[in-house]
């Protein structure tokens, strides 16, 4: 039950997050309210040209960080992710009994293909997120503001490694309850982290698709 | 617990002498009566039965065998899905004691006020049977189930008790008295050999001088004591081999867990007995409060009692703990490709020893068979399918008493009486140089001490049906082998022929006078002679005996009895589909079923014998603890193909509907049908463990991968945040 409400709390807490950030970047001169423009910008989510749009975005994104068949990494990841966040929202918020069954077997085969993609995903870009000279050290003088440009590419880059961290929890809490190793108490934990990275994931999941595929306008 | 050297009492409350002429039996009731309080104990467990909706999740029913009927019927007065309450089939109390008293604790039922004496009753005769206080508390080896069964069997009821302890001999049976006999009336001065009165001898090694008796007791009672009712046993596995349950093997006895007060309301232990019986602290009591300490997760329980050990179930999945009852992995027999039969005390019968056999193959119980509690975990039960007679009406099904259904189908019931009573009339031959058996159809069968039939051999002829000696475990033939044509050496073999015949005269309900056939010659008695006439076209070479009625000749055993016992001979069950076609016909085939093997049968327009499903012929469950395992025994400490698995005999043994009947048409049922789940989903659950293994060893070496590739990053970051790196540099 307090799974569930936390559930609850953070995907909301994401949505209206990164939602309300797009918000206070809207031009001086609009004065719409909050859910005024929630509503107009959602509107505009089932507009004709929209599907166009995020798939020529997409496209391009692909072409330019996924060329050839690497692309299928992406994708692979994608299905996992989904597999996963999809089966596992619904049974921690609308079934009391958890996730059983088929479901469940969908889960773990996701769950294996998420894992797969992952590793390759860091294996063939993980280089692209190393984190540049110009970033700042913790204990030098060079530590302070960054460009407004730098600290976006900066923060992708948290959020990338955040991701694959959540994803590393993930499979490894899966991994450790099929084995004949933990007892119940420590299962039960396992379960619990495993609950509460999804969130994570999910949640730098959607701040990685804000930050790198909707257009920011510019200051 | 104190030394117990007290006087015992009778029914009216005197001090019993047992040096007097013919001392009463003592009385529970008035001997422990006046420390403990009796009127508060009647109310427990064991002996409130009869209280509807006192004893929360079902237990284990009684039952109602006749084999001969093929009768497995679960009566209890607690209404629980499939059980038969005693009253609908007409048992009254007096009946109820007369049938299951044999594992009655007293009380209750077998204690009737007057008001619920019926007609017919004989309490007055033998008295009732109180709450048998040493049934459970003596701890003395001379405390005899077994005398306990013989005496109210006699119904001797007031004299069980003292007799199962082994305070005293009982003699006499109060079955035998005229129902105005009173116990102050005395011995029978009429009748010293059948008729007589119940009588005690005590051991006087028992009393002091002031005739206290010296009594051992227990508290709590010993386990022997709870096991002469609550034993269970596999049907097929020697004594020897079978191992007691984990906790008793340990030294914990039942007890232990199994507490009561002075109420008698007794721990039983499931999860959930909290919300049926709230006045006890049941819930310190589960497999969980003291192995795990969680019972009630939000309730105080004292983890580890007696020594619990914490299972650490590493690598079970959580979900196994919140759908599964304990006793799914630890309790009963391990699953096999068909549940195990097993025999429990009150079924069948266990533990009461005497001349005869007494334990008996049905009720044909089987076990583990998982379904589901009130608490909708999945939990091992017992299961017997019912067998039956029944009315037939726009009301429903109504069961029949096994005597009603003897009395109408008559001989159909009893094919191997054509045997039995030829045997037994031979037994007068004088002279006989060995045991008379019979040859039939190649077989040879010897008639046993209950009066069936033991398949002892092979006969020479396929088509044989007359009787034989049996002698040192060879076979010879009753008539000596002699030429009859020959007048110097018949008369000796002749005279034998006729001793044969006049001893087979007297066989009971014989269609005829008995006629002899041999090379050529025919004997029969007539007059109190032999008589031998030349029959040249029945040439005979071994002796052949037929029935001779109205001229025509009847075999000894007729072709329907023959079909018969070489259908049931060295089988558990008792009937044949025949033999239920027929006796519907005699009961009256339009109203009349008989359910088995999960099948309601029945005869159709055509006269043939027909099967359906019905609710009625449902197995009736109730779940079972113990025999708990021991933990390196349980399922799932082999991995998860314990019981995942396409073949898994968790999933999918075969639950057949064992009975009395043999049949084709018996239902038969995969153990997960019971459990509520959709079985090609678990086939394919099964099959998925094949590959688990490379699945978890994949998802090791990726967490490896991924883990590696994140500790690099991870120390790069730290590095250059640090400012290690550009110190390097």
């Amino acid at each position: 039950m307090i799974m569930s409400l936390i559930s609850v709390v953070v995907l909301l807490g994401t949505v209206f997050g990164l939602t309300y950030a797009r918000y206070r970047e809207r031009p001086e001169d609009d004065k719409r309210t909050y859910g005024r423009w929630l509503g107009v910008k959602t509107r505009a989510l089932f507009a004709a040209g929209t599907r166009k749009t995020s798939r020529k975005v997409l496209a391009e994104w692909l072409e330019a960080h996924y060329p050839a068949w690497t692309k299928w990494i992406f994708f692979a990841l994608l299905a996992g992710l989904l597999t996963q966040a999809l089966t596992g929202i619904f049974f921690e918020i609308f079934i009391a009994r958890g996730m059983f069954g088929l479901p469940l077997i969908g889960h773990m085969i996701g769950g294996g293909l998420f894992a797969a993609s992952l590793a390759a995903l860091l294996l063939w870009r993980g280089r692209a997120y190393r984190l540049d000279e110009d970033e700042p050290g913790l204990f030098d003088a060079r530590l302070r503001p960054l460009p407004r440009a730098a600290a976006g590419a900066f923060l992708i880059k948290i959020v990338f490694w955040s991701f694959a961290g959540f994803g590393f929890v993930q499979v490894a809490t899966a991994v450790g309850s099929m084995l004949p190793v933990f007892t119940f108490p420590t299962q039960e934990t396992l379960l619990t982290i495993h609950r509460l990275s999804a969130l994570g994931l999910i949640v730098t999941a959607a701040l990685f698709a804000d930050r790198v595929f909707v257009p920011r306008r510019r200051p | 617990m104190p030394v117990h050297q007290i006087p015992l009492k009778d029914e009216a409350g005197l001090q019993i002498i047992p040096t007097e002429s013919h001392p009463p039996p003592f009385s529970a009731r008035m001997t422990c009566a006046p420390c403990h309080e009796y009127a508060a104990i009647a109310g427990g467990l064991h002996f409130s039965a009869a209280k509807k909706g006192a004893l929360g999740r079902p237990g284990e029913p009684w039952f109602r065998v006749d084999e001969r009927t093929g009768t497995q019927l679960p009566l209890s007065y607690l209404s629980a899905p499939g059980v038969w309450n005693p009253e609908l089939l007409g048992l009254t109390n007096w009946d109820f004691t007369l049938l299951f008293g044999r594992h009655l604790p007293g009380g209750g039922g077998a204690e009737p006020p007057a008001s619920e004496m019926t007609p017919g009753s004989r309490w007055e005769v033998s008295g009732k049977v109180e709450i048998n206080c040493l049934g459970c508390h003596n701890a003395s080896r001379a405390q005899n189930q077994s005398e306990w069964a013989k005496q109210i069997m006699r119904e001797n009821f007031r004299w069980a008790a003292t007799a199962a302890a082994g305070l005293g001999e009982v003699g006499g049976m109060a079955s035998r008295l005229i129902p105005t006999w009173d116990i102050y009336d005395g011995p029978n001065p009429d009748d010293s050999e059948w008729a007589i009165a119940p009588s005690v001898k005590y051991n006087k090694a028992f009393f002091d001088s002031k005739h206290r008796a010296l009594l051992d007791l227990a508290y709590p009672p010993d386990d022997a004591r709870c096991l002469d009712c609550h034993a269970t046993g596999p049907a097929k596995t020697m004594m020897f081999d079978f191992d007691a349950d984990v906790h008793s093997a340990a030294g914990i006895a039942c007890a232990a867990c199994h507490r009561n007060d002075l109420s008698h309301n007794m721990i039983r232990g499931y999860e959930g007995e909290k919300k049926d019986n709230p006045s006890l602290p049941s819930e310190n009591f589960t497999c969980r409060a003291c192995h795990l300490g969680e019972a009630g997760k939000r309730t105080e329980v004292l983890p580890g009692r007696l020594g619990a050990p914490y299972p650490r179930h590493k690598g079970i999945p959580a979900v196994h703990f919140e759908r599964l009852a304990c006793t799914v992995c630890h309790s009963g027999p391990l699953p096999e490709p068909e549940p195990t039969r097993v025999r429990t005390s009150r079924a069948n019968r266990l533990g009461i020893f005497g001349v005869a056999d007494w334990s008996t193959d049905l009720p044909a119980i089987q076990e583990p068979v998982y379904l589901r509690d009130q608490n909708g975990l999945l939990t091992p039960h017992r299961l017997m399918w019912p067998a039956f007679w029944a009315r037939t009406d726009a009301d429903g099904i109504h069961p029949l008493k096994p005597e009603d259904v003897q009395a109408a189908a008559g001989a159909v019931l009893f094919p191997e009486k054509a045997i039995t009573r030829i045997v037994a009339a031979l037994l007068n031959v004088p002279d006989l140089a060995g045991i008379p058996v019979f040859e039939l159809d190649g077989r040879i069968y010897d008639v046993t001490v209950d009066g069936g039939l033991k398949d002892v051999g092979k006969g020479k002829s396929a088509s044989s049906g007359w009787p034989l000696l049996m002698k040192d475990g060879a076979f010879e033939p009753l008539v000596p082998d002699f030429d009859p044509a020959n007048a110097e050496t018949s008369p000796e073999p002749e005279a034998r022929i006729q001793q044969i015949l006049e001893a087979l005269a007297q066989t009971e309900a014989a269609p005829g006078p008995p006629v002899l056939s041999y090379k050529g010659f025919q004997y029969r008695i007539v007059d109190a002679n032999l008589e031998k006439i030349e029959k040249k076209d029945e040439p005979a070479s071994s002796p052949r005996f037929v029935w001779l009625k109205a001229e025509a000749a009847l075999p000894f055993v007729a072709d329907f009895e023959r079909r018969t016992i070489a259908a049931l001979t060295g089988k558990e069950q008792t009937l044949t589909e025949e033999q239920v076609k027929l006796a519907l016909d005699a009961l009256g085939p339009k109203d009349h079923a008989f359910i088995a093997s999960g099948r309601l049968f029945r005869l159709n327009d055509k006269g043939s014998l027909v099967s359906r499903s019905d609710d009625a012929a449902s197995p009736v469950a109730w779940p079972m603890g113990h025999e708990v395992r021991p933990a390196r025994q349980s399922l799932g400490v082999n991995g998860c193909t314990d019981c995942h698995g396409a073949g898994s005999d968790f999933f999918f043994a075969k639950v057949r509907a064992a009975g009395p009947l043999i049949t084709d048409a018996g239902v038969v049922r995969s153990r997960v049908s019971f459990m509520g789940f959709f079985k090609p989903y678990h086939k394919l659950f099964g099959l998925s463990f094949t590959g688990r293994p490379y699945f978890k060893f994949g998802l090791l070496a990726l967490v490896a991968l991924i883990g590696s590739i994140l500790l690099v990053v991870f120390l790069g970051a730290l590095g250059r945040f640090a400012g290690l790196t550009d110190k390097r540099r």
